[in-house]
């Protein structure tokens, strides 16, 4: 007999937890399914039961507000490309979407599997942790929210229990004079990232950094935040900052960084490119600060 | 447990029993018999086995058939016929974009919808418009000529009308 699962099919959020929440741990959600798929085919996840996400239309969308913009989980890729403002309010969005796998991954693929699934390599994960990301889960008794940083548990891991879902990303809009930079190193197109960084600076009316965020992807167990880099940034004005300053910064992120060896490449590669990639990060919103 | 799905596949529909895990392209190749549909690396890499759904392209390896239920899906089986090529597989055959053309009709369904985005792309738009998909023959740059001699084919189609 072949292998398979069964196939169910919620039409609003809350029923999805709870269909989750009663048949347990065997039962997945769905998304665009290119992780799982996979996964499931290769033997690294038993799927009973199916809980196929893509009757909930209203977690498809991106809301631009005021204050902030929410993009609903199932957003796929290469809607964040197509949204009308998305792009002009956060065009890192749109510098991490042109770099995520190739069109046809990007139709289907969404933003909240691509969270959820909970690997270091995940492509949103740095530029929305920059943008300092709130997510907003759902369970069958009610809701919670979390930064987008403490998301993240280990690899594979997350803060969701088994019968919760992410419902939201939402990112407030950035201050004046903010600018957002991603960095990205993979073998080809469609190779997943060796390592990625991204930074966001703001700077105040005398042209002094603000406000630092580094984050990297594929590092650590986690996406990780380098506090330490950030720190060596806030309060220098932006002509202050030299060739030397911003070496400094990049062997500081490196420093942190706790990558592992495997098909990709080695730790020891991986740690020298994230001090590049967060050197390269920083000159670049420095320069367009600059501009 | 098998569920019961309606394709919409070129325009005609097909009420089909499937397993909940069948992918797309497995039962629109195995079932439907629709070979053109190229099911090759199984892991949503090499774009062999593109298809459009509702006008996107998506590989359809490693899609869920019942994700694609009553929504419009075209194969390389309704683009054109022999005797009436359509412009982007006449351009193809022009510029000798293939050697084997086991990827071919990948290429063929991601160029229709990149044209359809972009008319008038520029020959790195149209690596990265194709950028999902592997020609091991290697006959990339006369792909890229077909897309470009495609491009301005339809563009004539279009004032012409
Ligand atoms: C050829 C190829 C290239 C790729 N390239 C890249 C790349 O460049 N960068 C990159 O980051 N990734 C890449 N990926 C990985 C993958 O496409 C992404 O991680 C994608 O965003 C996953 O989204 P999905 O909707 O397909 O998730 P799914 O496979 O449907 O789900 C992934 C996981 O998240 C869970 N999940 C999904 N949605 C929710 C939700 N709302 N709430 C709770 N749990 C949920 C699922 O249960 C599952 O565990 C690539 C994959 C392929 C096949």
């Amino acid at each position: 007999m072949t292998r398979s699962f069964q196939y169910l099919r919620p039409d609003f959020p809350r029923e999805a937890c709870e269909m989750k929440a009663k048949h347990g741990g065997k039962a997945v959600f769905w998304a665009g399914g290119t992780d799982l798929m996979l996964q499931w085919r290769r033997g690294a996840v038993d799927i009973d039961y199916c809980i196929d996400l893509s009757g909930l239309d209203e977690l498809r969308q991106i809301r631009s507000g005021e204050d902030a913009t929410v993009i609903g989980a199932l957003a796929t890729i290469a809607s964040l490309q197509a949204h009308e403002s998305l792009g002009s309010d956060f065009p890192v969005l749109l510098d991490m979407a042109e770099r995520f796998a190739t069109p046809q991954i990007r139709n289907v693929a969404t933003v909240g599997g691509n969270l959820c699934h909970g690997v270091p390599s995940a492509d949103c994960a740095p530029p929305l942790i920059s943008l300092d990301a709130e997510v907003r889960i759902l369970s069958p008794e009610g809701e919670r929210t979390l930064s987008l940083e403490s998301f993240f548990v280990g690899p594979k891991q997350t803060a969701l229990a088994d019968d919760e879902m992410l419902a939201e990303i939402s990112v407030r809009r950035l201050p004046p004079r903010s600018v957002c930079t991603f960095e990205r190193m993979a073998r080809s197109y469609v190779d997943i990232a060796l390592a990625s960084a991204a930074c966001r600076l703001t700077i105040d009316e005398e042209s002094r950094i603000s406000e630092a965020r580094i984050v990297m992807g594929a590092v650590a167990p986690v996406p990780l935040r380098s506090t330490g880099a950030e720190e060596l940034l806030v309060g220098i004005p932006l002509v202050d900052i030299t060739e030397g300053l911003l070496a400094e910064v990049g062997a500081r992120a490196a420093s942190d960084t706790r990558p592992i060896s495997d098909v990709r490449t080695t730790a020891a590669y991986r740690k020298h490119l994230s001090g590049v990639l967060v050197k390269r990060a920083v000159a670049e919103a420095v320069r367009r600060l600059g501009e | 447990m098998t569920i019961e799905v309606n394709l919409r596949v070129n325009g005609v529909d097909h009420a089909v029993e499937i397993q909940p895990h069948e992918s797309l392209g497995r039962v629109l190749n195995g079932r439907l018999g629709l070979n053109g549909v190229r099911i090759s690396c199984k892991e949503g890499e090499c774009g062999a086995c593109t298809v459009l759904v509702d006008g996107e392209a998506v590989t359809s390896c490693i899609m869920l058939a019942v994700q694609a239920g009553d929504r419009d899906i075209q194969t390389i089986e309704g683009l054109g016929t022999p005797d009436d090529l359509h412009p982007i597989q006449q351009a193809f055959v022009d510029e000798h974009g293939f050697q084997c053309g086991f990827c071919t009709p990948g290429f063929v369904m991601s160029s229709k919808a990149l044209l359809e985005a972009t008319p008038h792309p520029d020959a790195s738009e149209i690596a990265e418009g194709l950028s999902g998909h592997i020609c091991r023959c290697g006959t990339y740059p006369n792909i890229i000529r077909a897309v470009q001699r495609a491009a301005e084919e339809l563009g004539q189609e279009a004032t012409n009308e």
